[in-house]
């Protein structure tokens, strides 16, 4: 009702012919920066010149390309369940917290977000390094007797991945979560259950749009993601934007980057799809 | 019948409010030294303007809140720091808080399987509930595709369908319209007289408290001004803002100039003078700057001259089997006069008329008590 | 007020596009190049000098080598060039994408075919060599002090040479391919074609004890003074920072991989004539060449620039006949012809 309001109280202040023309920058950019160049990118996967699928064929028969997608795949996924372990509780608190405690939390959250991802990586090299902070203090502690190999293994990728996508999960949870009113955990207590079953049987269920949201930003994040496994990861590591990346600027292979790339998009487009279709039944429930 | 059976052998519990105090840091205290004795099966509301620490003290009863100090018992038991799941109450949210992603059934359902209630009785019990509130063959819906007043009932079924002994309702009807406010009032009622539970309700609407409840616990800033039966608040008033808040009151500012036997005389608008009966005082003392509540019933319309009060009309408003006159007097306050229908309303708005009062139904507090 | 708001923002627009076009008053020559002190180096050896003569500013894009192939093929398509000299390795800059996309400088380089001072290939059609750097063999003087793998074959040699290996993995293995068939005993002069089949048999055996695969050469540096590595392939150019920090860092010349890098005039950009000008500055300035190889640790495409260094730079040079025989210098038609099959078989190997 409220939204209905405003909505018609823009559109009594400002004509269409007015909106359209506001909005045209963001149309033009839209349209210029982002929709031509994909398109004209995909197209060259099937069109080289005459329709073809040679390129798809190449990415889909090697075992090399095929590996490297399921891998980057396996480590959206965990990617995706690890920062929504841990981001749930902190959503859970933040959305919990008032006044100061409230702010601080949320600063930690938003702060990352503030800060290159370029940066966050470098700090995660400077602290699992051989000499580094992790190793220096396991050795002082006496649990370890040389350096561990921590850097530069996939388990180093999942670790910095997840921290610095981690916002992403939190605040759509967040949200959710600021969403439901307080009387519904009450009248749970009040109905005889626990803070523990009232949790499960209606903050939780309450809460899935936001669950849903923020593992798939999360899981899409991780399918494209670059700078990090680059810096952190092992050469063993290699994931689907590493290699598109070696396709276009290595070998300057453009229909094949393309194919890569179209193959990465579809699957990105599936998980959404099916990602909606959980979404769409968790508000119908 | 039968339906009704299901939820009908609850016997109410008493609530006893000792001593509870609830404050937040050392500034702000919400609820201030409170004691209040409710029997088993009575419908109590508890009535205050807003910040003034009812809902606060329904939290405390309900296990959402812990008291500062004080001690809270329910049915023999004391229940103070108790979790709000073992307290075995009902409760009526201020926007019925159906759970959306649940079915009418299911939220109805939610606290028989909490007990852990077998599926065929939970069956059962759901089917009578909602033929309790006159929703058979809803119970597949979900919450948000009922009527507000459709939504309420579910509330009211949900809260009931585990019998508790007592019944909390925090200003259940306000999300509500008028016409569809005063027919809840009548369920409501039905409810409680053949349930027989106990019912706390919390609203700052005066008429609805008045109309629903055995006894009224009326609130101000944390503290109870007043406990009493409906026409108890009405009639004698225990202090100014409670004869304030309940019905129509016009106040007379005055100074106590003697007390004879069972009268007291007083001045009013520095020259008319005043006789009262001491029963009607609160707490007088000759010399004292008093203020005379009146209840426009006990105000009548006279000639000028042969009144007691003299003023002048500033207008009428019908209210349907009477009529309120509202005339300024001379020190510049304004009183409210009930007139039968049609006499007000045909004297002009600036006319000069007189006052009589019943001084047998008014009541004088101390200035500033 | 609906008027002036539609107006505010018609006038925007006319505004941004006035102040979009931009002033061209001074002659200009657009350089690409990798950032850093890379850029600083050509700067200070050759550009300033260059405007002081003649009044040309050097406008630098920071970019690198594999983008800005990436980017003068993406401007090529679009046909709006704004480039006028790209500087790429030596084996970008003959490979038939490149060669397709810059002039041809073999005219240019006619002017110097008389100079004795310049190496064999310092000017071809490809553009003019600005330097040329070895990857090499370095080691950590602290972890071996009684000295350390001078040859590949050495390097694999963890039981007399214990410790971590590192080696590049960026995107280009010919390097790692090649050091292992020389390892496995190939002449450095037989190793093209290079049997990729041998080399990765030859690296499995190494492979568990490598530690760190540097992708950038920050990383290589970053990874020496963290202690990842005891011994293993870095370039010349990052070894030398490090031991100006003063590292007990070792290197050895022996079996070195020498790359160039190579300035060259882009098809269609903008200020043609300046760029032609600028390297023919830079073919005749043996100064600006001494100072860019001081500076970087970097062997100068002239004799009479090496000439102009200091004997500790010159000492770490790879000219001396022994070790220059001994230097493995890549095919680059091969390379350029084999890239995405060695790129294929590493990532494939990479991943086992």
């Amino acid at each position: 009702m409220a939204a209905r309001m405003t909505s018609t109280s823009t559109a009594g202040i400002y004509s269409p012919a007015t909106a359209l023309v506001l909005l045209l920058p963001l149309i033009a950019l839209f349209c210029g920066a982002f929709l031509y160049p994909v398109g004209r990118l995909l197209a060259m996967a099937v069109f080289d010149p005459d329709f073809t699928v040679r390129h798809l064929a190449k990415a889909v028969e090697s075992p090399l390309y095929v590996n490297v997608f399921l891998r980057t795949a396996r480590i959206a996924a965990a990617v995706t369940l690890a920062a929504f372990a841990l981001g749930y509780p902190v959503a859970l608190l933040m959305s919990r917290l008032s006044g100061r405690a409230a702010l601080f939390v949320t600063a930690c959250v938003l702060v990352p977000l503030w800060t290159s991802v370029l940066v966050r990586s470098y700090a995660w090299i400077v602290l699992l390094q051989t000499n580094g902070l992790v190793n220096g203090l396991l050795r002082w502690l006496g649990l370890t007797e040389g350096p561990l190999k921590l850097l530069y293994t996939e388990a180093t990728v999942l670790v910095a991945m997840t921290h610095v996508l981690l916002p992403y999960m939190i605040l759509p949870i967040y949200g959710a979560l600021r969403a439901i009113p307080a009387d519904y955990e009450r009248a749970a207590r009040n109905l005889g259950a626990g803070a523990v079953t009232s949790f499960i049987t209606v903050t939780l269920p309450l809460s899935l749009p936001g669950i849903f949201a923020g593992c798939l930003i999360v899981f899409i994040l991780s399918l494209g993601f670059y700078i990090t496994p680059a810096l952190v990861g092992g050469p063993e590591t290699l994931m689907a934007a590493t290699l598109i990346s070696q396709q276009a600027t290595e070998l300057l292979d453009w229909p094949f980057a393309s194919a890569l790339s179209l193959l990465l998009l579809a699957g990105t487009l599936v998980v959404v799809v099916v990602f909606r279709r959980f979404l769409s039944l968790s508000k119908g429930l | 019948m039968n339906s009704v059976s299901m939820l009908n052998d609850v016997a109410g519990a008493g609530v006893a409010v000792e001593s509870i105090r609830k404050s937040y840091g050392t500034v702000v205290t919400a609820v201030d030294d409170v004691s209040l004795k409710v029997k088993p099966g009575e419908f109590v509301s508890i009535l205050g303007p807003s910040g003034s620490g009812k809902t606060t003290l329904l939290m405390m009863i309900a296990g959402f809140e812990r008291p500062t100090s004080g001690r809270l018992i329910i049915g023999d038991q004391d229940m103070t720091y108790t979790r709000p799941e073992k307290r075995g109450l009902g409760m009526v949210f201020q926007r019925y808080a159906l759970f959306p992603h649940m079915s009418v059934a299911d939220n109805i359902a939610y606290p028989l399987k909490r007990r852990g209630v077998s599926r065929a009785e939970i069956r059962q019990r759901v089917e009578a509930a909602l033929k309790l509130i006159s929703l058979d063959g809803l119970g597949t819906r979900m919450p948000t595709a009922l009527s507000g007043g459709q939504q309420q009932r579910v509330a009211v079924a949900r809260a009931l369908v585990s019998q508790p002994p007592v019944m909390l309702m925090d200003e259940p009807l306000s999300a509500l319209d008028k016409k569809l406010r005063d027919q809840m009032q009548l369920e409501i009622m039905r409810l409680h007289r053949t349930v027989g539970v106990t019912i706390i309700y919390v609203t700052h609407d005066q008429e609805e408290a008045l109309s629903l409840s055995d006894r009224i616990v009326v609130m101000n800033r944390g503290r109870i001004e007043q406990v009493g039966t409906p026409d108890e608040l009405y009639d004698e008033p225990a202090s100014a803002f409670v004869a304030d808040f309940i019905g129509r009151t016009s106040f007379l500012a005055a100074t106590c100039l003697a007390v004879e036997g069972s009268n007291a005389r007083m001045r009013v608008n520095d020259a008319t003078e005043v006789i009262v009966p001491v029963s009607r005082c609160r707490d007088i003392v000759v010399g004292a700057r008093v203020r005379i509540a009146v209840r426009p019933e006990a105000l009548k319309l006279a000639v000028v001259g042969s009144a007691q009060l003299s003023g002048t009309l500033e207008g009428s408003r019908f209210v349907g089997s009477s009529e309120l006159a509202f005339v300024r007097i001379a020190n510049g306050e304004l009183l409210q006069v009930q007139t039968e229908p049609g006499v007000s309303r045909k004297l002009q708005a600036g006319s000069p008329v007189g006052i009589m009062f019943d001084a047998s139904r008014v009541s004088v507090f101390r200035e500033g008590a | 007020m609906r008027l002036s708001a539609s107006h505010a923002v018609i006038a925007a627009f006319v505004l941004a596009a006035a102040t979009a076009a931009p002033a061209r008053a001074e002659e200009t020559v657009v350089v690409a190049a990798t950032g850093g002190a890379y850029e600083q180096s050509l700067r200070k050896s050759f550009f300033d000098d260059f405007t002081n003569a003649t009044g040309i500013r050097v406008q630098v894009v920071t970019a690198s080598a594999q983008e800005q192939i990436t980017k003068l093929k993406a401007m090529n398509q679009v046909g709006a060039v704004t480039w006028d000299i790209a500087v790429l390795g030596d084996i970008e800059a003959h490979s038939n994408d490149v060669r397709a996309m810059t002039e041809d400088m073999g005219t240019f380089c006619q002017a110097f075919a008389e100079r004795k001072d310049l190496l064999k290939g310092a000017c071809d059609s490809s553009g003019a060599q600005l330097n040329s750097g070895l990857t090499y063999i370095v080691w950590d003087g602290d972890k071996l002090p009684n000295g350390g793998p001078t040859t590949w074959s050495e390097l694999w040699d963890v039981k007399r040479f214990p410790g971590a290996r590192t080696f590049p993995n960026f995107n280009d293995p010919w390097r790692v391919m090649a050091a292992a068939l020389v390892a496995d005993g190939v002449a450095p002069s037989d190793l093209f074609p290079l049997d990729i089949d041998r080399a990765l048999r030859k690296l499995d055996a190494l492979k568990p004890h490598i530690n760190l695969w540097w992708k950038t050469g920050d990383a290589s540096q970053q990874g020496y003074r963290a202690g990842e590595y005891v011994a293993g392939m870095v370039w010349q150019t990052r070894a030398s920072v490090l031991l100006k920090e003063g590292r007990n860092l070792k290197f050895s010349l022996k079996e070195g991989v020498l790359v160039s890098d190579r300035a060259t005039v882009v098809k269609g950009g903008p200020n043609k004539a300046n760029a032609l000008k600028l390297l023919n500055f830079i073919e005749n300035s043996v100064d600006g060449m001494a100072r860019h190889c001081t500076n970087l640790g970097c062997t100068p495409p002239s004799t009479a620039a090496m000439e102009k260094m200091s004997p500790e730079d010159q000492a770490n040079m790879p000219i001396k006949p022994e070790i220059y025989a001994s230097l493995i210098i890549p095919d680059f038609e091969w390379i350029n012809a084999n890239r995405p099959l060695m790129l294929d078989r590493w990532n494939t190997w990479l991943q086992k």
